[in-house]
């Protein structure tokens, strides 16, 4: 079918990254000609969103490295494909921006049960379970493990076992565990040792802490049902129901008054994506999860409080949001450390606490400027649709960039997965980037190249050798139980003798469309130190029970941490900080990837100044026609043009000829006369309004 | 009054809403009638007629000529189903050049129902319906976790038929072996079963929902939708998937 792709694009975009799918809206929507096309067979690249069958897809395929693995094209043909005067850059087929993913089931397979309760799901279950034991490529799949529990019934594995005999093969593995968690932390060394170590590993690692007597046995509960909450939990119960899963690789959370919301808005992507807002922000005070008081109702209701206290924070809390205003009371602190500062304000302890770790979301060492900086975003972001200042996408984060991808192909971008560049077409004269070499052996030329830095050539960027460790899991209660089903935030920070580390937990409910019934889904973010289980291993031992034991008791469950059901590790390559060499050529443009930043408010700034430089004149992301005012006019007609044309420059080729997409023309009202939409309009009427509206941005 | 059962974002159907219903209101003669939001999905291979479909069912035009559309996400089509209820018809076509590739998430979220379009003048588009329905289903679902109801149309019915449209039997055993619910020759150009096509997938999108009307609603009520005009938190919404 690509074989009927056009030859001649304005820009083309590689990646469907979020930056990437930003600027390819947006120059679809101005007219231009854009091919977009990327190498997976999903959008999204490293922002994507699994189900679980995704997630066990997308780690064979990261194992096998080779997820994109192409033919070299044959050097005779490359030949032919370029004339005189140009050159071939070879770009790298493969990038790894993924390092060791593991996933694994926390609990076990369930044993044999009342088989007519579960007659009507059978099917379903059987298709997931089949999948689940066709996957034993991977060593480690919970599915091989599943296979060893299932066939040596009498065989009773004990983790606390694994972990001692694993103790040693962990070398300097951590041993910090103190007396409460001792054991938790001990079955959260042997489970992940042993997933760390996964090539050398037989295929049964046990991973299942206990045999299931009959007595185990429960009647099957529906998922669906969030009025009971499950207290039993088999690995079977969550992948008969993968897709309800949707698991971000780089979730993030949008500021309510952020660059993201504003974007969504006035492009109209938001009508391509719902939210939920963040209902509560926690942080852990002296060992214990509280919420944190943010709003000016929240500081007065608050039950956490004194009431000095709430004047104390409230006092803070108006100044912060204009701090500029009152320069003089931070001056001499602005490149001194936030917590100074806090000190020098005589906040309360629990008060510096609450908006270093909750509000500014800081760590200690950050000045006083990121400090106020940061809060004020939060305070700023108060309010606006909720009662904190995030905002999380239905569905997980990866909707957004498919939320650009679909405006840009309804404006006429070209979209075609499984496609990759090979090689660069760069004039010798002046080293421009003007084509590039598909995998499929076709040339495709443009004017401008924008890409992610993993299909560039490592010599066109630097960056500063980061990885983000990352932990996912699904979980079957909430850290901090409240009244209802609550969306959480949570920065962690914890403090070791050198320093202190931060760990990001994003706790999202079902009713956020990714984790089915009544559990929940967890993102844990930090910096990458060593591997991410490693790396996350304190703050999952705070705040789960990452080897549950079954138990038929649920009294006794609703006292426990939560437990983990299923989990995944990997570290991502954090591409968000790249400096471009000076040998990228000047039309070719690379964007960052995403990074252990909590919004995405900054790859928003960085496309607009893309978008910038090659259209100085547009307008980056305009709000697109409402569907009524776009009239068909038959070829013989006079066209009224809207704002499709006069792009760029004279010698751009807008109406090309491949595309069919540009016989269509179409009128635009002027956006802000919003008055009119109420009436029935009629076609006439609307043309007047689309030349009115013209003249107006004639006179502009 | 108002409460779409469709999964079409409330910001949307009000912004319709301003434009088409009180027209509609008009035409009905106002009265209190229940009203419905669904988005359908109209895919297919290139040029079996997806777009002529969506033209001729919504505007009662058809043109030999193939345009792709620019800057519409959907069709709209408004039905007085019966005496007391309102149908919006979202129908959403694939956007020109999504054709290469997979389509994103958003195009397939929340729909209610699909048609799958063939041309029975190339049996290659037969082969590709599979492909499609596949896709579908692993895209998207209703909330009770049941494919989304789907109608399989063998268009340009009113030229010479190629393969395996021609044995009645044997399409009505295929669509029953792939999980459409029916399926219709049609004619974009002659006019012929696009109605009735629709009708039936309509009926069926209207069981579906009575069947599944579960009690999301609490759910649904935090939903956030931006808007232009500033904030705002719908009130209580339902939804179908």
């Amino acid at each position: 079918m690509a074989s009927d792709l056009p030859s001649d694009f304005d820009i083309v975009v590689l990646g469907t990254g979020l930056q990437e799918s930003i600027l390819a809206a947006a120059f679809s929507r101005i007219g231009l000609k854009v091919l977009h096309i990327d190498r997976n067979d999903y959008y999204g690249g490293p922002w994507a969103s699994f189900n679980l069958q995704g997630v066990d897809k997308w780690i064979i395929q990261k194992q096998q490295s080779a997820s994109f693995c192409c033919q070299p094209l044959d050097s005779d043909h490359l030949l032919t494909l370029v004339k005189e005067g140009e050159k071939l850059l070879e770009l790298p087929g493969t990038y790894t921006s993924v390092l060791e993913p593991q996933s694994h089931y926390h609990v076990d397979k369930r044993p044999e049960i009342n088989e007519e309760k579960i007659a009507e799901d059978t099917q379903d279950m059987n298709v997931s379970i089949q999948r689940q034991e066709n996957n034993n490529t991977l060593p480690q799949s919970a599915s091989s493990e599943y296979d060893g529990e299932k066939d040596k019934p009498g065989q009773k594995p004990s983790v606390v076992e694994t972990a001692q005999s694993k103790e040693g093969a962990l070398g300097g593995g951590s041993k910090e565990g103190t007396t409460a968690e001792e054991s938790v932390a001990k079955d959260f060394d042997g489970q992940f040792s042993s997933a760390s170590e996964e090539d050398g590993e037989s295929a049964d690692t046990p991973t299942v802490d206990k045999e299931t007597s009959p007595s185990d046995v429960v009647d099957y509960i529906p998922t669906k049902d969030k009025q009971e909450r499950q207290c039993e939990w088999f690995a079977d119960d969550i992948c008969k129901e993968w897709r309800r899963y949707s698991i971000d690789l780089a979730p993030k959370l949008l500021y309510c008054a952020g660059s993201m919301v504003e974007l969504l808005i006035v492009s109209d992507v938001a009508k391509y994506c719902e939210f939920r807002t963040v209902s509560r922000v926690l942080t852990m005070h002296d060992g214990k999860l509280e919420k944190v008081p943010c709003s000016r109702a929240d500081v007065f209701s608050s039950k956490i409080l004194t009431l000095p206290e709430k004047r104390l924070l409230m006092k803070f809390l108006t100044f912060a949001a204009e701090y500029e205003q009152h320069s003089e009371t931070y001056q001499d602190y602005l490149d001194r450390p936030f917590a100074d500062f806090l000190d020098s304000q005589k906040l309360t302890t629990r008060i510096k606490h609450f908006v270093m770790e909750a509000i500014a979301m800081v760590l200690p060492s950050s000045s006083t400027q990121e400090g106020l900086a940061s809060t004020q975003k939060f305070l700023r972001s108060l309010g606006r649709y909720g009662n904190t200042a995030f905002l999380f996408p239905l569905y997980g984060s990866g909707e957004l960039p498919q939320g650009f991808c679909r405006l840009s192909a309804v404006f006429g971008g070209c979209y075609c997965l499984t496609l990759s560049a090979l090689h660069l077409v760069i004039t010798e004269a002046d080293n421009r980037c003007i084509g590039i070499i598909t995998n499929g052996g076709q040339r495709i030329n443009c004017k401008y190249l924008i890409g992610d830095p993993s299909y560039m050539p490592s010599d066109f960027y630097i960056h500063d050798n980061r990885n983000i460790s990352r932990g996912i899991f699904v979980t079957d209660r909430t850290i901090f139980p409240g009244a209802e089903e609550e969306l959480s935030l949570l920065y962690l920070l914890q403090h070791s003798e050198e320093n202190a580390t931060a760990t990001t937990v994003l706790e999202l409910p079902s009713s956020a469309m990714v984790c089915q019934g009544s559990t929940y889904l967890v993102h844990l973010t930090c910096s990458a130190r060593a591997d991410a289980a490693t790396d996350l291993k304190p703050a999952a031992n705070t705040l789960f029970d990452m080897c549950p034991q079954q138990t038929d008791d649920c009294a006794e469950v609703g006292k426990r941490k939560p437990r983990v059901l299923w989990s995944l590790f990997f570290k991502q390559v954090d591409l968000s900080n790249i400096t471009a060499t000076e040998k990228v050529p000047e039309n070719l443009f690379i964007v960052c990837g995403p990074g252990a930043e909590i919004d995405p408010d900054k790859h928003v700034a960085e496309a607009r100044k893309i978008f910038k430089k090659i259209c100085p004149d547009e307008e980056f992301l305009p709000k697109p026609p409402h569907p009524d005012d776009i009239i068909f006019v038959d070829d013989e007609e006079t066209p009224a043009t809207g704002n499709q044309s006069s792009v760029l420059s004279a010698d751009l080729d807008v109406d090309g000829e491949g595309v069919d997409c540009t016989e269509s023309k179409q009128i635009q009202r002027d956006a802000k006369e919003e008055a009119t939409e109420s009436e029935s309009v009629t076609e006439s009427n609307v043309t007047e309004n689309t030349e009115e509206g013209q003249e107006k941005s004639e006179k502009k | 009054m108002y409460s779409p059962s469709g999964g079409i974002p409330e910001a949307l159907a009000r912004k319709l809403n301003a434009a088409t219903v009180e027209k509609e209101a008009e035409t009905a003669g106002g009265g209190d009638k229940k009203e419905h939001l669904y988005k359908i999905l109209v895919i297919g291979e290139l040029g079996t007629g997806k777009t002529s479909i969506i033209k001729r069912y919504v505007h009662q035009f058809f043109s030999q000529h193939y345009r792709a559309t620019i800057g519409v996400d959907f069709a709209l089509k408004v039905l007085n189903w019966d005496a007391d209820t309102l149908i919006r018809l979202q129908l959403w076509d694939i956007a020109g050049q999504e054709r290469f590739g997979n389509m994103t998430r958003v195009y397939y979220k929340e729909a209610v129902g699909a048609f799958v379009v063939f041309d029975v003048t190339r049996a290659s588009t037969f082969d590709a319906v599979t492909k499609w329905k596949n896709d579908l289903d692993s895209k998207v679902q209703l909330s009770d976790g049941s494919p989304v109801p789907c109608v399989l149309l063998a268009n340009k019915c009113d030229q010479t038929k190629e393969g395996l449209v021609n044995n009645t039997a044997q399409m009505d055993e295929f669509c029953k072996e792939k999980g459409f619910i029916g399926w219709y020759e049609t004619s974009a150009k002659e006019n012929i079963n696009i109605d009735d096509a629709a009708r039936f997938l309509v009926t069926k999108i209207l069981e579906k929902d009575k069947a599944m009307q579960l009690g999301d609603e609490e759910r649904d009520r935090d939903r956030v939708i931006l808007e232009r005009n500033g904030p705002q938190s719908p009130s209580a919404r339902k939804s179908c998937c």
